[in-house]
């Protein structure tokens, strides 16, 4: 099972932000603290839609025949995607 | 199946339910001719005691015309990626539940009916109505309503993938829509006939 990335914090459901990083082949591992990417501060779901999208071409039709919905359900689902970008950035 | 009942538009494609809705459609306006019933009204549904074919298209075309138009515009005024064919697949399938309740005027009963019944109230005179005649109208009574609340879920589901409306405001002018283009569909067809 590929473990999910927490985004948001358990305890108060405030944004998370990374404070390490290391690399798994030599184990140096690197102190600060940077933001989540907004892309990685949307939902699993959300990306793998942003994927989809960008694999498709930006084509919402065939994406929509993918999916198995209509081409209003799935632009519906990418205006809510860009809503929440903005607010993200807006923050 | 609750999808399909309630809203197909999350799931089939404008082709599939445009097609699916105008062939019901027209099989309609041939059973209103066959059961003497009259679409006059965007969720109206009248027996009488003869239709013709030109008064059966004509109460289509300016029902599913005014309240696709109305629709339309408010949809365009909410969100400006409003598609008109959206639309006019919403206002299309949802008058399908309207279309099962012909089948209560087999033989013009349901016409006879309540005429004896409005003849009854207007010439003041005692209520004779036979049991099985009265819980006909009961029946139908009850289900009319089912059929209309279903239609509406529908035309609100569809008015809601169409225009991806959120805010109660945008719900409120939906509803405002539907009276307007019931009104408006009433007067032009008084107009007309």
């Amino acid at each position: 099972m590929q473990p999910k990335l927490p985004i948001q914090c358990p305890s108060c459901e405030s944004s998370l932000s990374v404070t390490q990083l290391s690399c798994s082949n030599c184990s140096t591992s690197v102190s600060g603290n940077y933001n989540l990417p907004l892309l990685l501060q949307i939902s699993e779901e959300e990306q793998n839609f942003i994927l989809q999208f960008f694999l498709t071409s930006g084509s919402l039709k065939e994406m929509a025949s993918q999916m198995g919905n209509s081409y209003p359900t799935v632009r519906n689902k990418l205006d809510d995607i860009i809503q929440k970008i903005n607010q993200l950035k807006a923050k | 199946m609750k999808t399909i009942l309630f809203n197909p538009f999350q799931k089939y494609s404008e082709k599939q339910l445009f097609l699916f809705g105008w062939l019901l459609t027209i099989l309609a306006s041939s059973l209103s001719l066959f059961f003497n019933g009259r679409f006059d009204g965007v969720i109206d549904l009248h027996f009488v005691e003869k239709t013709s074919f030109i008064t059966a298209s004509l109460d289509f075309v300016i029902c599913i015309g005014i309240l696709t138009l109305l629709l339309f515009i408010t949809g365009k005024m909410i969100n400006k990626k409003t598609r008109f064919i959206d639309i006019l697949v919403a206002s299309l399938i949802a008058k399908i539940p309207f279309y099962f309740l012909l089948f209560f005027n087999i033989n013009n009963k349901m016409f006879i009916i309540t005429q004896k019944l409005m003849d009854t109230i207007s010439q003041k005179k005692e209520l004779n109505i036979e049991t099985l005649d009265m819980s006909l109208i009961v029946f139908s009574a009850i289900a009319t309503f089912i059929c209309m609340i279903w239609s509406m879920i529908l035309l609100f589901n569809g008015f809601k993938t169409a225009t991806n409306i959120k805010e109660t405001k945008h719900i409120l002018l939906f509803i405002l829509s539907v009276i307007i283009a019931e009104v408006l569909s009433k007067i032009i067809l008084f107009k007309l006939n």
